[in-house]
């Protein structure tokens, strides 16, 4: 079906243009969204790790989000004024796009990427509810996650043994 | 090779060739290394070690290294690769071209791990083998062989399962109904492959790949449609779950009506295939006395007519492995209605005997009849 030289560069580019265009997107919502930080808590307090991921729930401080208990697609959780939407009108300053999935809010931010390493004693803070996250949210409700912060401190910097001092 | 020398030998003394083109037969095969299956299994296996390797690459904790780095990186290496696949091609280097493609798609996935790990995107497995099989759809119409296009489809078929029971779009739609869903994959690798055999203009891989997958997903969906727990329940989640497989099924009957290279028996065996695969999903006679015992039976009888009329459309298109095959699971399907029909029996010294020897029996059968079947179905379909 592609026979030719041209129709093979332009088959083999699309891909590589396609995730050129996914990581702009990333790095433009980190850019021009709003920094907000809201506190999370493990997803399941036996064990927030996933292979190398930090899996926890944000605590958005919003009322009735994902009640109903059905799945919903494109809702919004908002930060300002903080209540819970399932359309975005315009009115909303800060809303966070995502879905209800068997009765939870779902944004795609639910995960941080650690080193193999740092991964149990970050779990451990997480558990012991000193996690906070730092995400970059647009008018729209796109958001990215910026970073994660152990006692308001960026986890880079995070010693296991600053906690117990 | 030795196997083609003998058969030479024996074309040679029973005189169906002459020496002169034994050897024209020989210079012609010795000049075609490329071919060896062992070579081919060889690039494979590099290409897929590479991909291992990029994709641990990733796994690997470099948290040295900036993000940034880790992105030009790995786009360095995908242009490498894509720059590497063109060269085969100009070069004509068959093998290494194939190589080249299936490492620089590998590539691809491992890059939606990496942006995803970069950018802490808390994704599903199901959507990231999504997202690699919509941008990889062109590229792997590149594709000069079966194996890209097989392992595509796979990934495809495979994440759009899973997809199904956990995407909130697609679960709206199948409502949880694993007979829906197992129902629909072969239609849908049916209308693909019926999609691309019309657009291509020579013989492509890409439907080759997606026919294969549409008779072993059809085979997975038949099993699953006879096991006990999907059996009565289909109903029960209402039928828009079937919609999909209904609108695929109309688009495969049409198409099958369309296709000029089909005979008009062809297109009944095929239609009939269809129809008997279909029908399982749904029925479930209730007003029948005993209709447990009656509705296995139905569904045992459905299942040999459209293993029947597939391996029948197989031998008539010439596909004499795949007809065996079929020929096997149609056989295999008898077995066990024997067991069905007669369970405590085959729990006895005496079944256990029977069961034996109808083993042993089908496969002397099988093995001594598969060809002479093969060639009556390819004349009477013809």
């Amino acid at each position: 079906m592609i026979e030719t030289k041209k129709a093979l560069i332009t088959a083999l580019a699309i891909p590589i243009l396609a995730l050129a265009a996914l990581t702009l997107y990333k790095k433009y919502i980190l850019t021009v969204g709003t920094e907000v930080i809201l506190p999370i808590r493990g997803f399941d307090p036996r064990d927030s790790l996933s292979g190398h991921y930090l899996i926890y729930q944000i605590e958005y401080g919003v009322d009735g989000v994902c009640s109903s208990g059905y799945d919903e697609d494109q809702v919004f959780v908002c930060l300002k004024p903080k209540e819970f939407l399932r359309y975005n009108d315009g009115e909303c300053e800060l809303p966070i796009a995502g879905s209800c999935h068997n009765g939870r809010f779902e944004a795609g931010i639910e995960k941080f990427y650690v080193p193999e390493e740092r991964a149990l004693s970050l779990e451990q803070a997480v558990r012991e509810k000193t996690g906070s996250i730092v995400l970059s949210v647009t008018r729209s409700g796109e958001t990215a996650v910026k970073d994660l912060l152990i006692d308001g401190r960026s986890w880079q910097t995070y010693q296991p043994s600053q906690k117990a001092q | 090779m030795a196997k083609l020398d003998t058969a030479i030998d024996e074309w040679v003394q029973s005189k169906i060739i002459s020496p002169e083109q034994a050897k024209q037969i020989r210079d012609f095969e010795a000049t075609r290394p490329e071919n060896a299956w062992v070579l081919s299994g060889v690039f494979a296996l590099g290409a897929l070690i590479i991909g291992i390797g990029v994709i641990s690459l990733i796994a690997a904790n470099w948290s040295a290294i900036p993000n940034i780095a880790k992105i030009i990186g790995d786009f360095a290496i995908l242009i490498v690769l894509a720059g590497l696949t063109v060269r085969a091609s100009v070069h004509n280097k068959p093998l290494q071209y194939e190589a080249w493609l299936l490492s620089f798609l590998i590539s691809v996935l491992a890059s939606i791990g990496l942006i995803s790990q970069v950018y802490h995107t808390g994704g599903k497995l199901f959507q990231a083998l999504l997202l690699w099989a919509a941008i990889t759809f062109v590229p792997m119409f590149a594709s000069r062989r079966f194996l890209v296009p097989f392992l595509w489809t796979a990934a495809f078929i495979s994440s759009l399962a899973y997809a199904a029971t956990e995407s909130n779009a697609l679960e709206m739609i199948f409502n949880d109904n694993y007979a829906a869903i197992a129902m629909t994959l072969p239609l849908l690798c049916i209308t693909l492959a019926a999609v691309t055999h019309r657009l291509s203009a020579t013989k492509s891989h890409a439907t080759a790949a997606f026919r294969i997958w549409a008779l072993i997903s059809g085979l997975l969906a038949l099993a699953a449609a006879e096991l006990r727990e999907f059996v009565g329940h289909g109903l029960d989640y209402g039928m828009h779950s079937y919609t999909p497989a209904y609108v695929l099924m109309a688009t495969s009957v049409v198409a099958t009506l369309l296709n000029r290279q089909y005979r008009k028996l062809q297109k009944i065996l095929l239609l009939s295939a269809m129809g008997s695969f279909l029908i399982p999903f749904h029925l479930v006679p209730p007003h029948l006395p005993n209709h447990e015992m009656n509705s296995s039976l139905v569904h045992a009888t459905l299942t040999v007519l459209t293993l029947g009329a597939t391996s029948l459309f197989l031998a008539s298109i010439k596909e004499r492995r795949l007809f065996q095959w079929f020929l096997f699971f149609l056989g295999l399907r008898f077995l066990i209605l024997y067991f069905q029909a007669f369970g405590g029996l085959a729990t006895t010294g005496f079944g256990l005997i029977i069961s034996g020897s109808l083993f042993i029996g089908m496969a002397v059968l099988w093995n001594k009849y598969r060809n002479p079947i093969a060639a009556w179905a390819e004349r009477w379909a013809a």
